[in-house]
């Protein structure tokens, strides 16, 4: 038997064994745990990679990718809807960061881009790419730390250049149906544009 | 038949299918591929537009996280 037959024998039961101990002391804890695997799972069996989802789109004219994390994009927005709806009619702030857009935005974004070209995915691919055993990746994990800790430190600043512009907060302007129903038909629409610019055939020989 | 070689270890996408779309488009026809790659999501992305070039090919795990694909033109 080959060494990752073995571990693949082994590690369902340490996982659960780990879960067990776990739950004595926290259950949410346990059940965090557990999520943790299966999000690792489902992101390593697919191959999910978010730059990915840009770039084989531009560059080969392939969207499966695109297309996943737009759906990822709708499950998130309307599964947040109902947090926030919760937390409103409860009477607690509402969850989440809002930020209003600014020139801090299109930095960050830039600084992002100019990172994950050349370390080939972003922070997931980078934690599935370890897991897999990429050694390559422990140096971009460190330059993620890096640029964490570099970032926190000079938040203040970015925070600053955002500017006073309050930020909006959607459904308070236009209602939860308008904007559960505007985001479905910008991710639909985008979608849609996705499979009319692969079916186009800017993957040709 | 003649097999010709592309080694992309250590490469990132989207290295990895640029440089074999380069390589099948050079190859002469009734030859073959043999691409090797440890990244994961290149064996997908190659796979795939193989696929929809209708190019055979045959993809095996050669070592732990390495592969390799037999592309034929």
């Amino acid at each position: 038997m080959n060494r990752k037959r073995i571990v693949a024998l082994l590690a369902p039961p340490a996982a659960a064994a780990i879960a067990f101990g776990l739950f004595h002391a926290s259950p949410k804890v346990a059940l965090l745990w557990l999520l943790g695997l299966a999000l690792g799972f489902g992101l390593h069996r697919s191959r999910f990679c978010v730059a990915a989802a840009f770039r084989d789109a531009i560059l080969f004219g392939d969207t499966g990718l695109t297309r996943a994390v737009l759906l990822a994009l709708a499950l998130s927005s309307a599964s947040f809807a109902i947090i926030q709806q919760k937390a409103l009619v409860s009477g607690a702030p509402l969850p989440g960061n809002l930020y209003p857009i600014s020139a801090a935005t299109v930095a960050g974004a830039l600084l992002f881009g100019a990172g994950l070209v050349p370390a080939g995915g972003c922070a997931c691919s980078t934690l599935l790419r370890l897991g897999e055993g990429h050694a390559l990746y422990l140096w971009v994990l460190a330059g993620i730390v890096a640029g964490s800790l570099a970032g926190a430190y000079h938040f203040p600043w970015w925070e600053s250049l955002a500017g006073r512009m309050a930020p909006v907060h959607l459904p308070a302007v236009i209602g939860w149906p308008a904007t559960l129903a505007g985001e479905m038909v910008l991710f639909g629409g985008l979608a849609f544009l996705a499979v009319w610019w692969e079916r186009r055939g800017a993957n040709e020989l | 038949m003649t097999t010709h070689t592309l080694d992309l270890l250590g490469e990132v996408c989207p290295v990895p299918l640029l440089r074999t779309k380069a390589a099948v488009t050079a190859l002469p026809a009734g030859q073959a591929l043999a691409v090797e790659t440890d990244f994961a999501r290149a064996v997908r992305n190659i796979t795939q537009w193989c696929s929809r070039q209708e190019l055979p090919y045959e993809l095996t795990e050669i070592r732990d996280g390495v592969w390799q694909i037999v592309i034929q033109k």
